[in-house]
């Protein structure tokens, strides 16, 4: 396999042919911000956490889907790439109603470790306050679109995963929705098959297990990696 | 009951600017993980901390200052504190209700570091990193002066002052 | 001239009011407001969340009680899932309920009223707070401090923290407690309870030092309503309600809480954001009644621990029967404490409280539940309606201080008239009024759901509803 040599961060890396920015910064030990991102997924650049600058001028790529070339110049972490990632949380939060004190997945949310972790203290933009419906159809899930970030983690590990494809989005822009099947109640879905895929992939509160109480969602998002290492290696590891 | 040597509360909103600065320090020594100090982080005092403070000798409280205008460390006494019902309880208010209800108060001091800023969110003072480091080292000192051979504490006492219970 | 007196902030109460004093054209009060100028909006919001995680949500009306909070929302929730929770679940959340009976009334006594009790009303207003308490007696109120230590100890054993724990669940409770704990807070118990009696030995002092507060702090006859359990005895988690009248004859008993709608309503006035619940039979206001520590102790047939039991027969016999001035809400919290840690006791000596088999787990099989508990304050209803998938599609809350509301006004229009002449009002009256409304422990961010400061202060106007002069003190000055 051909092998890429490219910088990042003023470090000499090298990557396989075909390999993304991410990847070869993970590979090196550099962290960049993810949330769409799930291991053993597809990848579709929606959150544009990852952003990158790339070359000279320092064009915005998203890591996850750019994938390395020979003597690219990367660099993961500019005070300008801090401020939009930044504010790519706060516009997450002011789209949705994201409380944190009374969610489900309070202490266990991937968005709040990312608010945390790069820095989000206050909100600078004004919320939207949408009226959203909680989905408790379903015997076992519920989905509560008030805190749904669009990373369609479920409807791809539903489709690429379990392969029933029971989950999509509709609409556009601020009216897109997460719909299970031709946009009916989750519970009356005719192709879900209560795996629970979609409530381990999802990273925030969005979807949770019937009857969870304040911070008592936890999600185990190592099960995906434990499936796919399962099906590709006939391995078992726990 | 044996008494356990050092206990140093940082104090402060860690949402409310600079105000976080005292709770800074304290994670910072926490980190350092220094020998018969016991670290408290918190966001403010209630009555119930003298509970706590009477099983120390020592005790330090770390804590924003918005008329500051240095880092500063002094023995702090619990005299002359007449405060109202509220939800806000100085170190001396403590140190006073734990001497009027125990008949003693550990030796104290109150280390500040200036605030400018305790608007919403983090603290996002550029000296902040600094103002830090500087009380951690004064604090340092002080645990070393009082534990440590003379030589070391004229040192310490001109650096500090000698803290005292009264 | 007709005026009218407001007193704002009321200091030394949890959440802050208002207090309108009219007088009538030859200067002596004619009547008396307790406003209460917030809103929240609680029940509003609520609407479309899931029923599981109400507890939490409502468990953010208050922090001063949100365990009241936490228990009321999951009783609700048990009577929709249909279920009969596992009885360790009875026992860690009873034992939950008592800690939070214990800080609460520890609070309420020790920090927010013993400073006038043990000092004097008019006693220099500077000095009249703990501080004052503690160099006075110092036993007295490190005692206090540290039995709102140990109710909050038994919280955070449980609950994980302090104040919000999200322990609590529909169908029982997250988590047992660890032995460990069990064996400390077993050791704080004597200290606790040697505590209280220290404190009912001074109240009964203070009984015979004050008379006429005893007289005029809320001395009139109303219902008292509260939760019982089998053979009448003193109840705070499960149980039915008791009213009694201020002889203490029974007036209703064995009422489901469930259907307190068909025997309490809720009327609304246009000064105060908090509702004046009633007792239906004798209509508004005739069916005010009292809750809390004061009705409690007067529905009950006894305490059933023994210590406590011995401080309610000779309770009975100071108070004359039922007790009817408001003043002694005081030593009536006192002997709550006091049953309380008896039961915290014999509950940490149940082997249930570590058991593994502590939650029931059910859907939705109910589409309506009312929860019921005895909140430090007096008793809490939680009333939820569902749609078929379990989402909130009505919420009331019937909050202890609420139905307190009709009592607090008559007992500030009765101080009022009994200390206030002509148009001068000494700090020391101002005082009393405050005691007066301190005395039934109101909690006024639960009762109102309402947020933030709410000023007392007291405005002097003519029978026009022009002011002429007001006095204003700062909650923190």
């Amino acid at each position: 396999m051909a092998v890429r040599t490219l910088t990042i961060n003023e470090k000499l890396v090298s990557a396989p042919e075909g390999a993304t920015i991410l990847q070869a910064a993970r590979e090196n030990g550099i962290d960049i911000p993810t949330l769409c991102q799930l291991d053993g997924l597809s990848t579709v650049g929606a959150c544009r956490l990852c952003l990158v600058e790339v070359g000279p001028s320092g064009r915005l790529q998203a890591a996850c889907v750019t994938q390395v070339a020979e003597e690219m110049v990367v660099r993961t972490e500019t005070p300008k790439l801090r401020e939009y990632r930044k504010m790519i949380i706060e516009l997450l939060l002011t789209e949705r109603n994201h409380v944190c004190a009374v969610c489900v997945a309070n202490h266990h949310c991937e968005l709040q470790d990312l608010a945390v972790k790069l820095g989000v203290d206050h909100v600078r933009f004004e919320y939207l306050h949408p009226h959203l419906a909680v989905d408790v159809s379903h015997e076992l899930f519920g989905i509560d679109h008030n805190r749904c970030v669009l990373c369609t983690r479920c409807v791809r590990i539903c489709d690429e995963i379990e392969g029933v494809h029971t989950w999509d989005v509709s609409g556009r822009g601020t009216n897109a929705r997460i719909i299970s099947d031709l946009n009916q109640p989750w519970g009356e879905s005719p192709t879900c098959t209560s795996c629970g895929k979609c409530v381990q992939a999802c990273p925030t509160g969005a979807i949770f297990r019937q009857g969870s109480t304040v911070a008592e969602m936890e999600k185990d998002r190592q099960r995906l990696r434990f499936l796919l290492t399962a099906r590709e290696k006939r391995e078992w590891l726990v | 009951m044996e008494k356990k040597t050092w206990l140093i509360i940082g104090i402060g909103n860690e949402l409310a600017g600079d105000d976080a600065l005292g709770r800074q320090v304290v994670e910072s020594l926490a980190k350092k993980a220094l020998p018969g100090v016991q670290i408290l982080s918190l966001p403010q005092l209630t009555p119930e901390m003298t509970e706590h403070l009477r099983c120390y000798e020592q005790v330090i409280f770390v804590d924003a200052d918005v008329s500051g205008q240095e880092v500063a460390l002094r023995p702090l006494a619990s005299e002359g504190i007449r405060q109202p019902f509220s939800h806000l309880w100085s170190p001396q208010a403590i140190l006073a209700l734990l001497e009027m209800t125990t008949g003693s108060v550990p030796q104290a001091w109150l280390a500040t570091l200036p605030a400018r800023d305790l608007g919403f969110g983090k603290s996002r003072n550029e000296f902040g990193a600094e103002l830090v480091a500087e009380a951690v080292r004064l604090i340092e000192v002080l645990i070393e002066s009082q534990t440590a051979t003379p030589r070391h504490l004229d040192e310490a006492t001109r650096t500090v002052g000698s803290g005292t219970s009264k | 001239m007709s005026r009218r007196i407001i007193i704002d902030p009321v200091t030394r109460i949890e959440g802050h009011a208002k207090i309108s004093i009219f007088l009538d054209d030859s200067g002596s009060v004619a009547d008396a407001w307790f406003h209460v100028a917030e809103y929240r909006g609680f029940e509003k919001f609520c609407e479309g969340r899931p029923l599981a995680e109400m507890a939490g949500i409502t468990a953010r009306v208050c922090g001063i009680c949100p365990v009241s909070h936490l228990l009321a929302s999951v009783k609700a929730a048990d009577r929709i899932l249909a279920v009969s929770i596992p009885p360790a679940a009875v026992k860690l959340r009873r034992l939950l309920n008592l800690a939070q009976i214990v800080q609460s009334h520890a609070l309420s006594f020790f920090h927010l009223s013993a400073p006038d009790l043990l000092l004097g009303f008019d006693s220099e207003p500077t000095k009249r707070n703990i501080f004052g308490l503690a160099s006075s007696d110092p036993e007295t109120a490190r005692g206090g401090i540290r039995l709102r230590q140990f109710g909050q100890e038994i919280i955070e054993a449980l609950g994980g923290q302090k104040i919000h724990p999200a322990w609590v669940a529909p169908g029982g409770v997250r988590g047992p407690l660890s032995a460990e704990r069990r064996t400390y807070l077993q050791g704080r118990l004597p200290e606790a309870i040697s505590t209280v009696q220290r404190a009912l030995g001074l109240m009964k002092q203070l009984l015979d030092r004050y008379p006429e507060e005893t007289q005029s702090f809320g001395n009139f006859p109303t219902l008292f309503l509260g939760l019982v359990g089998p053979e009448g005895v003193w109840e705070h988690y499960d149980g039915f309600l008791r009213i009694t009248d201020s002889t203490g004859n029974i007036v209703a008993d064995g009422l489901d809480p469930a259907r307190y709608q068909d025997f309490l309503g809720e009327a609304v006035e246009t000064w105060s954001y908090l509702k004046s619940p009633y007792y239906k039979p004798l209509g508004y206001p005739d069916g005010i009644y009292r809750v809390g520590p004061l009705a409690r102790l007067n529905i009950c047939s006894r305490l059933d621990t023994p210590l406590a039991d011995r401080e309610l027969s000779e309770y009975r016999q100071r108070v004359g029967g039922a007790a009817t001035s408001s003043f002694y809400y005081h030593y009536a919290r006192l002997i709550e404490i006091l049953t309380s840690l008896e039961r915290i006791g014999r509950l940490l000596d149940d082997p249930d409280v570590l058991s593994l088999r502590y939650r029931a787990r059910a859907g939705i099989n109910q589409l309506e539940g009312v929860g019921c508990s005895e909140a430090p304050r007096g008793t809490l209803f939680h009333h939820y309606l569902v749609n078929e998938d379990g989402l909130i599609q009505k919420v009331n809350l019937l909050i202890a201080t609420g139905q307190n509301n009709l009592a607090m006004n008559r007992t500030v229009a009765q101080i009022a008239k009994h200390w206030i002449r002509g148009p001068d009002i000494p700090e020391g009256v101002l005082n009393r009024i405050e005691a007066g409304i301190r005395a039934f422990d109101p909690c006024l961010s639960c009762s109102t759901h309402a947020l933030g400061r709410m000023p007392l202060v007291i405005e002097v106007r003519d029978s026009r509803g022009t002011l002429l002069g007001t006095r204003r003190r700062d909650a923190t000055s």
